[in-house]
């Protein structure tokens, strides 16, 4: 059920300064505070009421800590939700 | 809302009824559309509606009897608006190119007889639909009666209409007679006329021809109905030939038109072997259900003409227009911004709502509609019709729960509240001090606890003055917020902690302090035996307390919205007040009329925008200073800059109640806390009891002001800002910035996820930022 709403909502760069990516290295000033390791883009799922679909975001390549940025929690995000809320 | 429900609601708001003015028009012209149209100087647009009634334009806008000036609700005030002259003006103004027959060409004949309006009417409107039309006429010209004393006048307005006709598929035939008689007694009306078909008759001969036995009409007039059928299948009457009063005195050319267009309408549905009454219930001239508030509507004198010969000139017409009152109901949006804001009416609302609900594809639009209601009722107490949308949206609220279909983001941090407020932490239920009964049991519910947890050990101390020693103290929430949430499931819960609670302490009178306690507990658990703290006070204040009422400033009084049905806390209210020696005043609304102040349903949840414009809006209906007597109200009027006190202010502190009018009340944020201490402080100073270490405050965390506002806008309680940096600490899961030393954490206790930005101090930590998102994202720390 989930990919048709997926591929529709996915909201993948967009021209965020944040997640951004090149060669692989996310430009974001955050580190990795367990092992100091910078950010790397990573695929990971995200889940919202009944369904879950792949992003890019910027994770620890070591810990696997993910980290979702202000821009993109308060803009993408929250309009993702507001759309899946509606549904 | 089962589609029966749904057609009620829509039956029961008359907003789409006609003005009186349509509704008393045998033809109804859109008369609102065409004084519309005249305002806007758009005559053409005004011609095109009128034109849509009926295509004879210039007879009706010269001689039309014009009920709808008699139904017009400005002649009762100053004069009817004259419609027939903005008519006329559309019609000499508005060029509009000649309508041809609109449809296609079908084989049936249809024979009319006389050639008066009726006739007319009826023969051009089957020649409209395709039917080709015999027309018979025994004088030497049509217009029948409408030439009577007005000839050259009435010849010249006819043949204007008559003209663009032309086109039409109807044959006339002048100088034929044929009587009714002749209709009657023939065995085929084609054979009769030499014709090769005839497939219906009208016969419309304009004189009564009582002459003619066996010709029953009307069989359905006992509905109400006129279908203007025979008897003889294929043969209808109409006009004055049925013998209705043809006194010269009483002939309208409008109704003549509209019993044309009507009988028209039944020899199609006839030749298509359809219902010929399905439908038709407001043809022809009935009594519209439309309400219109006619308070405050002035005298206007009708628009000067300078030329009456003529009509109006264009400023004469747009003059005459401005007087109409646009007759509409719409007593709800005058007071209510939530349903004016949606731009639409409860019949659409209530539409909505159903689809909202029974949507299998597409969004659910209405989501938001449904969750920003206030629940408030004022819509069914100015109602004509008391149609109320408290219920409906309700009642959607809770289904949308049922079908997992409500989103989480609408009520979970006021449900939230509700768990934390019923909790251990912020929970008290006690006997008074040494005493292992009660016949009373104070209840100030969670908002003023929150709000003013000074008031609340006062209060309670005066009422174990007046009650007697045996009053307990029971701290929770009444489970409103459940309710309005659409959580019948919490409420139960709530209500039967409430319950078991009540009957522990030996079933007291609870005494509540909050009207959507007092409201809740009446409605939701009559079996549990309350009364309002103002009721309590006034009864016994006596008249020996009472203050002569001094220079002490006059106090506009706020009713909440859930007091609008408890009349007795209203009038204790204001005994109350009286007694104390304020001077009060009544606001426009109040009362049962009383307006919400955007906290009620939820709505400062699910529209805040919404919920601040009503705050204001009610704000600015006095200068003076609010009293009310619900502890979120007067924080709301505090919040929005309006100096409001909380009765018990008025009570206890004398005039210089006043000087904290302008004190904002503690953020929906800090309420949680304010509860946690009020527990803790009564009792310690009540109950002489001692609650463990305080671990609420083990984080310190320091902040700006700018922040503070931006938590309590994004509903991010301090406590979860301190989970998320004691998580981050202790897991050491945190990102850093390593030029500024700043952190990044998130976690996730609930089904929110909150992302704090601090930097370690001294004492504790800064806190640069709070943000939150719902989704569960792989790899967030602090995830469930």
């Amino acid at each position: 059920m989930c990919s048709t709403v997926c591929t529709r909502i996915a909201w993948k760069s967009r021209g965020s300064r944040v997640e951004s990516e090149r060669d692989g290295i996310a430009e974001t000033l955050w580190r990795c505070g367990r092992c100091g390791t910078a950010l790397v883009m990573r695929s990971v799922t995200v889940k919202y009421l009944a369904a879950s679909f792949p992003v890019e975001l910027p994770s620890c390549p070591t810990c696997r800590m993910t980290l979702v940025s202000e821009e993109l929690a308060r803009g993408r995000m929250a309009e993702v939700e507001r759309i899946m809320e509606d549904k | 809302m089962k589609s029966t429900d749904l057609a009620k609601l829509e039956e029961q708001c008359i907003q789409d009824w006609e003005p009186p003015c349509v509704a008393a028009c045998p033809v109804h012209v859109d008369i609102r559309g065409v004084v519309r149209a005249v305002r806007d100087g758009a005559f053409a647009t005004g011609r095109n509606l009128f034109a849509k009634a009926t295509p004879f334009v210039h007879v009706v806008s010269e001689f039309c009897d014009a009920p709808c000036q008699r139904a017009c609700h400005r002649a009762a005030i100053d004069q009817a608006i004259g419609v027939r002259e903005l008519e006329r003006v559309c019609v000499r103004l508005g060029a509009v190119p000649p309508a041809g027959p609109s449809r296609a060409a079908k084989t049936q004949t249809v024979v009319v007889i006389g050639g008066g309006l009726c006739g007319l009417s009826a023969a051009f409107d089957l020649a409209r639909k395709g039917y080709a039309v015999k027309l018979y006429e025994r004088g030497s010209e049509v217009g029948g009666r409408l030439l009577t004393g007005r000839a050259a006048a009435a010849r010249a307005a006819l043949a204007a209409d008559l003209e663009p006709l032309a086109r039409f598929p109807v044959s006339i035939r002048l100088g034929r007679s044929v009587d009714l008689a002749e209709v009657v007694s023939t065995e085929s009306v084609a054979a009769l006329l030499d014709l090769p078909a005839c497939d219906a008759v009208l016969v419309a001969t304009g004189t009564a021809d009582s002459s003619t036995p066996g010709v029953p009409v009307e069989a359905n007039r006992d509905e109400g109905l006129e279908t203007f059928a025979t008897d003889l299948p294929g043969v209808f009457l109409a006009g004055d030939v049925r013998g209705v009063d043809s006194s010269p005195a009483s002939w309208s050319p409008i109704a003549a038109i509209s019993e044309g267009r009507r009988a028209a309408t039944s020899i199609e549905r006839f030749l298509q072997k359809v219902s010929l009454t399905y439908g038709r219930s407001l043809e022809g001239p009935y009594e519209t259900r439309l309400f219109t508030d006619l308070s405050g509507v002035s005298p206007e004198s009708p628009a000067a003409m300078a030329d009456a010969a003529r009509g109006f000139d264009p400023d004469e017409a747009r003059a005459e227009a401005e007087r109409c009152l646009l007759c509409a109901c719409l007593e709800c949006l005058k007071v209510c911004p939530y349903l004016e804001k949606h731009g639409s009416y409860p019949r659409v609302y209530a539409r909505r709502i159903y689809n909202n609900l029974t949507v299998t594809k597409g969004n659910r639009t209405a989501n938001r509609f449904i969750n920003s209601c206030s629940l408030c009722g004022l819509c069914a107490e100015v109602c004509p019709t008391d149609l109320n949308m408290a219920p409906v949206c309700l009642e959607a609220r809770r289904t949308m729960v049922a079908q997992g279909k409500m989103p989480p983001s609408a009520h979970d941090f006021a449900l939230e509240e509700l768990r934390r407020a019923n909790s251990e932490a912020c929970t008290l239920l006690r006997h008074a001090p040494g005493r292992q009964k009660s016949t009373h049991v104070f209840m100030p519910g969670c908002q003023l606890a929150a709000s003013r947890p000074d008031a609340v050990a006062i209060l309670y101390a005066r009422l174990r003055e007046r009650l007697g020693p045996e009053v307990g103290l029971m701290l929770r929430c009444c489970g409103a917020p459940a309710e309005w949430a659409g959580r019948e499931d919490l409420l139960e819960t709530s209500l039967a902690a409430l319950r078991e609670g009540v009957q522990k302490m030996g079933n007291p009178t609870v005494v509540v302090a909050c009207p959507t306690c007092a409201d809740i507990l009446g409605r939701r658990a009559p079996d549990v035996t309350s009364v309002s703290l103002y009721e309590v006070l006034a009864a016994g204040a006596g008249a020996s307390s009472a203050v002569p009422a001094t220079s002490r400033a006059t106090l506009a009084v706020h009713d909440p919205c859930t007091a609008r049905h408890h009349a007795q806390m209203r009038t204790a209210v204001r005994d109350l007040l009286a007694g104390a020696g304020w001077p009060v005043e009544e606001l426009p609304l109040s009362g049962e009329r009383t307006e919400c102040c955007g906290f009620g349903g939820l709505m400062l949840y699910a529209d805040r925008e919404l919920a601040d414009e009503v705050v204001a809006r009610r704000a600015a209906r006095s200068p003076q200073p609010f009293v009310t007597y619900c502890a979120m109200c007067r924080d709301r009027y505090a919040a929005a800059g309006k100096p409001a006190i909380h009765v018990i202010d008025a009570l206890l502190g004398g005039a210089a109640a006043l000087e904290s009018a302008a004190a904002l009340g503690p953020g929906f944020v800090e309420r949680h806390e304010a509860r946690v201490r009020l527990k803790e402080e009564l009792l310690r100073d009540i109950w002489g009891e001692r609650v463990g270490p305080e671990h609420h405050t083990e984080i310190v965390v320091e902040m700006d002001e700018e922040l503070r506002r931006a938590l309590e806008e994004q509903l991010v309680r301090l406590d979860d800002v301190q989970a998320v940096i004691a998580h981050a600490e202790r897991s050491r899961a945190f990102f850093v910035d390593s030029a500024s030393g700043r952190r990044l954490a998130s976690y996730r206790p609930r089904a929110v996820t909150y992302w704090v930005q601090y930097s370690p101090a001294e004492a504790g930590y800064v806190l640069h930022g709070v943000y939150t998102h719902r989704m569960e994202v792989e790899g967030v720390e602090g995830g469930e």
